[in-house]
């Protein structure tokens, strides 16, 4: 799925619950033939952020924000991706590989990205902040073609 | 297939994924434009900062947090 310098060469690219954030509002380049792909473990981890009772900002309303996007809309394009800019993975396409993981100690993250990922031979993309820890740990065990994003701003 | 805008970039290590950079472009339309801050964004992207998208005791699951 990649090439020898890592880059994708067409396909799908599974990402974390950030960069769908950045993909739903339309920061991230699209390339034809590419298609940005989150699991819905990863999309409800995202809605949950902005419909949750809280006090307080946190970190992907403050990404929303700072990407001029208001609550409301970044619910609305993370809940009801535009298909150009993001589409969600069906995890009862893959439920039986999901369950097989999920017995085995994976969590709903975990399971659903690896099995998205060898479903669709895509490859994953995490955002910086999930570059590690156990989701991370089973993605690399089961040899996707794996990386972490960096953004950086368009010079 | 990302062309220009990924970059393999040579600061992987042994204990950890391997990075790429990706450039980020300004979509055609942006509700709030006089809100955007990508360097915020980017930093906040990059932030080890835990807890606040811990955001009902009742839906904290730590192995959710990759």
């Amino acid at each position: 799925m990649s090439d020898p310098q890592g880059q994708p060469s067409g396909g799908a690219v599974i990402v974390d619950d950030r960069l769908a954030l950045f993909a739903a509002l339309g920061w991230l380049p699209r390339e034809p033939g590419v298609e940005i792909v989150t699991t819905y473990a990863w999309q409800q981890r995202l809605l949950g952020a902005f419909v949750a009772p809280r006090a307080t900002e946190g970190q992907l309303q403050r990404l929303a924000a700072t990407l001029g996007a208001s609550a409301a809309t970044a619910l609305e394009a993370g809940g009801h991706p535009d298909p150009a800019l993001l589409t969600i993975a069906d995890p009862r396409a893959t439920a039986i590989d999901i369950a097989r993981m999920r017995v085995t100690g994976a969590n709903p993250l975990a399971a659903e990205t690896i099995a998205a990922a060898k479903q669709l031979g895509a490859i994953v993309r995490f955002s910086p902040r999930n570059s590690t820890g156990h989701v991370v740990d089973h993605v690399l065990a089961a040899d996707l073609d794996f990386a972490i994003w960096d953004p950086v701003e368009k010079s | 297939m990302f062309g220009v805008t990924m970059h393999a970039t040579d600061d992987a290590t042994p204990q950890g994924p391997r990075h790429e950079r990706i450039e980020l472009r300004r979509p055609a339309h942006v509700e709030h434009p006089e809100t955007v801050d990508l360097a915020a964004a980017i930093e906040i992207l990059n932030s080890s900062e835990l807890g606040d998208e811990i955001w009902a005791a009742n839906n904290y699951d730590p192995d959710l947090e990759a």
